[in-house]
């Protein structure tokens, strides 16, 4: 029986498979796909069309912390997510995207992946990407898992690759082991006690708002830029309420609207809690840490995306997913580390809000 | 004086609820005044530091002796001292 979602037209099925109509009469005939007519048109069925012939792929997305792409550009449609896309994926790219597949599973919906035996998807194999889906959602998201199967193949500068955060204080023992390995691979143990620290309060932060696990990732990359050589990306993602609704749950900034709120929340002594508690410092020192490295720094929460790149200027950005939750994504240079107050964190903040 | 030597509770210190935790644990175990060691601590969150430095601090004069503090460690103390006004004392033993 064919689900109402599952019913494409004949232009549907060659928009899916990127091909022109002779082409598809063509597949029609090949690959027998079964037909429903109701009245004088024809329908087929989606699932059956994929499990058949694969769409026309071309590798043009690069899920990258500072690239503008989304993971909405690896949709085929509602619930069918073509892997093979994939450029480059960092640790940004693979926590947006495992969020969107998770969120679409979680509400019911059969979700399908499109993958091949490819750099990139043996990579995110690599990850543990498949192996969190399944974890999660067996029945509900399916992929031709003869393509994913089998070693695991492993990426030398994925130091942390992704890590299921289900309570508070799991991320401790896992920063520290991630602090021994980068101190053994010649990093500083500066840079190491910095990303236990964001870590920490990230998660911490995830943990207590976004009421639901969160992941960690980090990896290595070598770019010549600037004298310096080698940089970590860390992630944390959560698919909670988002930080700019969750703040709003105080009702000292129930009034705000989601940018004015979502930065505000980086402001030190700003929390969804009262003021008795004397928390929100977590975020602040996040920035601050951020500004000492001249990091780039990503936050996404909602519909919106905010990069920071401190050596210029701030800017509003299409969220990678738009799952519901928060993301940030943070690369570290592993050089200096200037001592920032949060006084100038909140100048740095208060002078963005004032843009808005 | 007794020294606590934090590395017991790891080598990563964050986190508000682990901070309370350890505070309960200390003050059950000895009576202040204490100093703290930071050796093999690569650092400490804010949250954690709040709620274990200033209620120690409180109860031995607002004072807190601080040793082999790493530089993190040492920039997230700074921002506990800018709030609360604690002297800290820093001594590099190892």
């Amino acid at each position: 029986m064919m689900s109402h979602t599952d019913k494409i037209t004949i232009a549907n099925a060659c928009e899916l498979l990127g091909v022109s109509r002779p082409t598809f009469d063509a597949y029609r005939k090949r690959f027998k796909f079964k037909e429903i007519r109701e009245g004088w048109q024809v329908f087929f069925s989606r699932s059956e069309i994929l499990s058949k012939i694969s769409p026309k792929v071309s590798v043009t997305t690069s899920l990258i912390i500072t690239d503008d792409s989304t993971v909405s550009e690896l949709l085929l449609d509602d619930v069918t997510f073509d892997l093979r896309k994939i450029k480059y994926i960092d640790p940004h790219g693979v926590l947006s995207l495992l969020c969107s597949v998770l969120s679409k599973a979680n509400e019911g919906k059969l979700v399908r992946l499109l993958v091949e035996d490819s750099f990139q998807i043996q990579r995110l194999h690599s990850l543990g990407f498949f192996l969190e889906l399944e974890r999660n959602h067996l029945d509900k998201i399916a992929w031709d898992k003869s393509k994913v199967t089998g070693l695991r193949t492993v990426d030398p500068d994925m130091f942390l690759p992704i890590q299921y955060i289900g309570h508070k204080g799991g991320e401790r023992q896992i920063s520290e082991n991630l602090v021994r390995l980068l101190i053994r691979h010649g990093f500083s143990e500066e840079i190491g006690a910095r990303i236990g620290w964001i870590f920490g309060e990230l998660a911490d932060n995830a943990l207590t708002h976004g009421k639901g696990p969160c992941y960690l990732m980090c990896h290595r990359f070598i770019a010549a830029e600037k004298g310096k050589f080698n940089f970590l990306v860390i992630a944390v993602a959560d698919m909670g309420v988002g930080i700019h609704n969750s703040l709003r749950t105080n009702p000292k900034y129930a009034n705000l609207d989601n940018k004015t709120a979502l930065l505000t929340a980086f402001k030190s002594n700003v929390t969804s809690w009262a003021d008795e508690f004397k928390r929100g410092k977590g975020l602040t020192d996040v920035i601050t840490i951020s500004m000492g490295n001249y990091s780039y720094f990503r936050v996404e929460s909602g519909d919106m995306g905010l990069s920071l790149p401190w050596d210029s200027a701030a800017k509003w950005c299409k969220p990678m997913s738009l799952v519901s939750g928060t993301r940030y994504s943070i690369v570290l240079t592993d050089g200096e580390f200037k001592d920032v107050s949060r006084d100038d964190a909140d100048k740095f903040i208060e002078k963005l809000l004032q843009t808005l | 004086m007794t020294t606590i030597k934090l590395k017991e509770y790891g080598a990563i210190l964050t986190g508000r609820e682990f901070g309370k935790t350890v505070l309960t644990a200390l003050l059950e175990k000895h009576r202040p005044p204490f100093e703290f060691d930071f050796e093999g601590v690569f650092s400490m969150g804010s949250s954690f530091g709040d709620e274990v430095l200033p209620p120690i601090a409180k109860l031995q004069g607002n004072e807190l002796q601080i040793v082999n503090a790493s530089k993190t460690v040492k920039a997230c103390i700074e921002d506990i001292r800018i709030e609360t006004n604690i002297k800290f004392t820093f001594n590099d033993i190892v």
